[in-house]
């Protein structure tokens, strides 16, 4: 079996923000509308500090769909709109999907974002991938960890994107994958383990 | 709060959609008559065409990533890093190269030619033809220059525009606006110790992890070019101990071991505080000092000049005037007598004092010694803020834990007046311990310019001998206070509101122009006060298949498969032979883009072999890239301190021609205006910073729709000093001096140290609710900077403002 996962690598990520405008690009994604974005920790700004002056810190935390191994999406999903594909990735088939954002509201990690209306795109022409399917009006969608990019053996847009070089993609089955041994080797985490979600987005120093 | 940080926790998730679908709801009425409407709404993808096209990016952030675009019915849909250059670690990208997808076709390019119809500044103008725009701009130029003579024109293109060609101006024999004022601070001040250049690196940031400690002095490589910053998070993770001296807790501090947060153009005094301990200390490298620098050489104290031979002379690049000075001599221990500083028989003293024909000769270590000796830690700790033995612990670090760097950057500090102390500080500390020349040490600025990457050579399209700039008595930016002789301008890109501080006064001379025109692609500042507008394109549009030729990142980057330029804009090529016709001169200039690559590339491997093989068709095949020879993770220049650009060819750290001035040694002074002391805190209690944005390189991308959803006009406050004003996130505060005011969004952000504001540099007008930055910043001039290599700087960040609601 094939079970895709991602490690990040919270040492290396400088905040830049450009896997959210990658994953923008990639999945044509909409005005006011993110799948991938980068949090400052504990600041109510982007880029602020948490501490007392001169003693600051600061660290990024780049969230997306966490593709769950036991994705609480999932189970609320009144219609099968939600599933674990056969590569261990959490999808939506935006065709079963009824907008009651059931997901929503069951996802610990708020990596899914819900169209009220029909999505505005600046600039206005179908930018990205040519095979990610349009988004419209009353369906939910979230980060599908590149599935048209990885279905072609290609690695996701943020993966390759980052300047940095933080993130690692790969089988999560193989253990010899980079990113099992990553994950093996690092210490990597989960995010909310208690919520008992299994990841396969980790998170390592 | 927004989108891009909308938290972990689900805390108002639906209130917080609805806002956004809220904003949705006007976004319609975006997309009439503008960008929106010359493209067909979103649709299927799947019986469109596709083709890949490859590009060099921005010169300007210093980076010069090669890009694959991906065009989809002759629009730009995808672009990511290149995958067709050899290196692999510059197949890079940033959110600048992705964000392109948004800012080309940004509603707020220039569309059309126009002319102005209003009052200058009020922004009113209404569409002309190509053909009208160019007569009226010759035709002002023409009268003017019949006028007042050829150098009553000022032409200037932008750093980005400029890159391959700048005919027009040579054509006219135009005033270029002499020293631009920007960024070259610190480099006024280590040039004449390390050479004019020398500012820039002689080694390869890939070698930070073999450092033992890495200084970021006022540099912020995480922030302002994220692409080489990559060496830098290699050496965190190799463990190597990094130093962040800066006013804000930057991008670059948060990563850093230690955050040295000196306060506001001080950064010159907690260097001092450095050089005293190291002094005091004996942690100098006398072997090094010996060897490398100007240490023993003589001066004569009563003078202030250097003792130096009439007979022998040394070539002197270091000053602007290159004239030749007299070799310098040192005290030779053997015979007792002042001898040649090269002589290989010669043992120099380091330090002492000889009376010679009635002249008292000391060396410059004596009068360095001196110098320190006036000089306590306590000041140094007093007036940057930073503590005594955090200084004392940081020098010994430097001088004494293996090799380390200095990594400074362009731009910060050098946005003081007394930029240049910094510069000749840091350098003498640099040359007392060392810190240069070998592996993981060093002292620069590490970035894309510089020895990280080998490069090409090109020819360059020369004009015949008659054309050529004119003079340019006063610089640009001192034409609102100087008198000069400019009555007409034409830019390419918003020289007056970036390349300038104090905005009313600059504005206010361009209203006095008898003709202003513009060349840009977006609605910038200064576009509002132009007679006549013309639209360029990007560089990823283009009346051909091909457009810049560019050496980056060790690889000659051809680019191709441009789309066609939209709406009504032209490339800069274009826009220049149309100007050059009216002349009867377009054809000195190249044709087209690929006559000038072609050009360029021609006969170069004649010169130099390396370039074998990478010829126009070549490189057409090769999709537009090809590597240099020595291209790849081998090349490590190794970079000396075996010759500098200085008359003697060593570090030379007394400044003879600063004598009469008082600054021979890098004697502290205050900033202009920001300093602690200084009376006007009274009225104006808070340091106004301005700095780089990973949204921005200066104002570019501020049009840019996917950042503007993220990232606008706000002022970073501290959360104390919001407090005594009243001020939440999200007020619109005026900031405001004796200069001007503006007003922008507050941002509490405890990254501030209590008393300083930031801003990202100056972004349009258009995006304020009054006024712009450049309002409240300083046109003071460091009246010794006009005998420096790069003029006086302009002093962005000498400023003090006050804050309220607006």
């Amino acid at each position: 079996m094939t079970k895709y996962g991602m490690a990040i690598n919270k040492t290396r990520c400088i905040g830049c923000q450009t896997c959210a405008y990658a994953c923008k690009m990639q999945n044509s994604v909409a005005k006011n509308v993110r799948w991938n974005r980068v949090l400052s920790e504990g600041c109510d700004v982007v880029d602020g500090a948490v501490g007392q002056y001169p003693n600051l810190s600061r660290t990024y935390l780049p969230l997306a769909c966490q593709h769950c191994e036991n994705p609480a999406c999932m189970k609320v999903c009144p219609t099968g709109a939600t599933y674990k594909d056969e590569m261990g990735r959490v999808e939506i088939d935006y065709e079963k999907c009824i907008g009651c954002r059931m997901c929503m509201a069951a996802c610990p990690y708020n990596a899914r974002s819900f169209n009220w209306e029909e999505p505005v795109h600046e600039p206005g022409f179908a930018y990205g991938d040519k095979d990610v399917p349009e988004r419209t009006k009353g369906v939910a969608e979230k980060c599908t960890m590149c599935k048209e990019r990885t279905d072609r053996g290609e690695e996701p847009r943020c993966v390759q994107c980052c300047p940095m070089g933080a993130r690692v993609f790969g089988d999560l089955d193989d253990p010899n994958s980079e990113v099992s041994k990553v994950i093996a080797t690092r210490h990597a985490s989960q995010l909310l383990e208690e919520q008992g979600t299994h990841p396969q987005v980790y998170y390592f120093e | 709060m927004s989108e891009s940080q909308k938290t972990l926790s689900r805390r108002g998730f639906l209130k917080g959609t609805g806002a956004a679908a809220g904003a949705l709801g006007l976004a319609g009425l975006a997309g009439v008559g503008t960008a929106g409407s010359l493209l067909s709404p979103v649709d299927a993808h799947a019986e469109s065409e596709e083709r890949t096209a490859h590009l060099c990016h921005q010169f300007h952030c210093l980076t010069g990533c090669n890009l694959k675009c991906t065009i989809r019915d002759e629009r730009i849909s995808i672009i990511e890093p290149s995958d067709i250059v050899k290196d692999k670690k510059h197949s890079t990208i940033c959110l600048r190269g992705i964000g392109e997808v948004s800012h080309i076709y940004s509603q707020d390019r220039l569309q059309v030619p126009m002319k102005r119809v209003g009052e200058r500044g009020e922004g009113k103008f209404e569409q002309i033809s190509w053909d009208e725009a160019i007569k009226t701009i010759a035709d002002n130029l023409k009268e003017t220059q019949q006028k007042y003579g050829e150098g009553s024109v000022f032409i200037r293109k932008s750093t980005e525009a400029g890159i391959d060609f700048d005919f027009i101006t040579q054509l006219l024999h135009a005033d270029a606006g002499g020293q631009w004022g920007l960024d070259r601070g610190q480099a006024n001040g280590l040039g004449p110790a390390f050479g004019p250049w020398s500012y820039l690196s002689n080694r390869s940031h890939w070698e930070f992890k073999d450092a033992a400690t890495i200084i970021e002095l006022s540099h912020n490589p995480l922030e302002s070019a994220m692409v080489w910053s990559r060496p830098l998070m290699d050496a965190k993770e190799a463990g190597v101990y990094i130093v962040a001296i800066d006013p804000r807790f930057t991008g670059t501090a948060a990563k850093a071991n230690e955050w040295l947060p000196v306060r506001p153009g001080t950064d010159a005094a907690l260097i001092q505080g450095m050089l005293k301990a190291v002094v005091d200390n004996g942690w100098y490298d006398e072997e090094f000092i010996m060897a490398h620098t100007s240490c023993p050489y003589l001066v004569d104290r009563a003078t202030g000049k250097s003792f130096r031979s009439s007979e022998t002379m040394a070539p002197n690049p270091a000053v602007v005037s290159a004239e030749p000075v007299g070799a310098p001599f040192v005290w030779d221990t053997v015979t007792n007598a002042p001898a040649l500083y090269d002589d290989p028989a010669v043992v120099a003293a380091l330090e002492g004092e000889w009376t010679v024909d009635g002249k008292q000769l000391v060396t410059e270590f004596t009068l360095i010694k001196e110098w320190l000796d006036g000089i306590t830690l306590e000041w140094a700790a007093e007036t940057s803020g930073i503590d005594k033995q955090a200084i004392v612990n940081l020098a010994d670090r430097y001088a004494n834990n293996g090799p380390a760097i200095i990594d400074i950057g362009l731009g910060g500090a050098d946005k003081y007046t007394n930029a240049d102390v910094l510069g000749h500080s840091t350098a003498m500390l640099v040359a007392l311990t060392g810190q240069y020349g070998k592996k993981g040490a060093g002292y620069a600025s590490y970035c894309g310019l510089g020895a990280s990457n080998p490069s090409a050579t090109l020819n360059y399209w020369t004009l015949p001998e008659e054309y050529g700039y004119g003079e340019s008595p006063v610089a640009m930016y001192d034409m609102p206070y100087k008198e000069n002789s400019i009555h007409a301008a034409l830019t390419f890109g918003d020289a007056f509101t970036l390349e300038a501080g104090a905005a009313q006064d600059m504005l206010n001379w361009v209203k006095t122009l008898d003709f202003f025109a513009i060349v840009d692609l977006y609605h910038s500042s200064a576009v509002d006060y132009a007679d006549i507008v013309l639209p360029a394109c990007t560089k990823f549009e283009c009346e051909e298949n091909v457009k810049q030729l560019r050496d980056s990142m060790g690889h000659v980057m051809l680019a191709n498969g441009m789309v066609k330029p939209l709406f009504e804009s032209k490339s800069d090529l274009q826009i220049e032979r149309l100007l050059a016709a009216q002349w009867g001169l377009e054809d000195l200039l190249p044709k087209t883009y690929e006559e000038l690559a072609r050009f360029m590339l021609d006969g170069v491997a004649d010169a130099d072999p390396r370039m074998e093989g990478i010829t126009y068709d070549a490189l057409l095949a090769n999709g537009g890239v090809m590597a240099l020879p020595e291209t790849g993770d081998d090349y490590m220049p190794d970079g000396t301190a075996d010759f500098f650009l200085t008359p003697s060819t060593r570090i030379e750290l007394y400044y003879e021609y600063l004598a009469d001035q008082g600054h021979a040694l890098p004697v502290y002074e205050d900033a202009n205006e920001a300093f602690e002391t200084n009376p006007k805190k009274a009225q104006y209690p808070l340091y106004f910073t301005q700095g780089k944005s990973r949204y921005r390189i200066h104002a570019y991308y501020s049009a840019a729709e996917w950042f503007q959803e993220d990232f606008g006009p706000s002022i970073n406050i501290a959360p104390e000093d919001a407090e005594v004003r009243g001020i939440s996130t999200g007020d619109d505060v005026r900031v405001f001096n004796d200069r001007g005011s503006f007003v922008a969004t507050a941002l509490i952000n405890r990254s501030l140290q209590p008393g300083v504001l930031f801003m990202a540099e100056t972004t349009y007008t258009r995006y304020y609710k009054e006024g712009f930055l450049q309002n409240v910043t300083n046109s003071a001039r460091l009246e010794r900077g006009y005998s420096m290599f790069f003029g006086p700087q302009i002093p962005y960040n000498d400023v003090l403002v006050e804050v309220e609601k607006a």
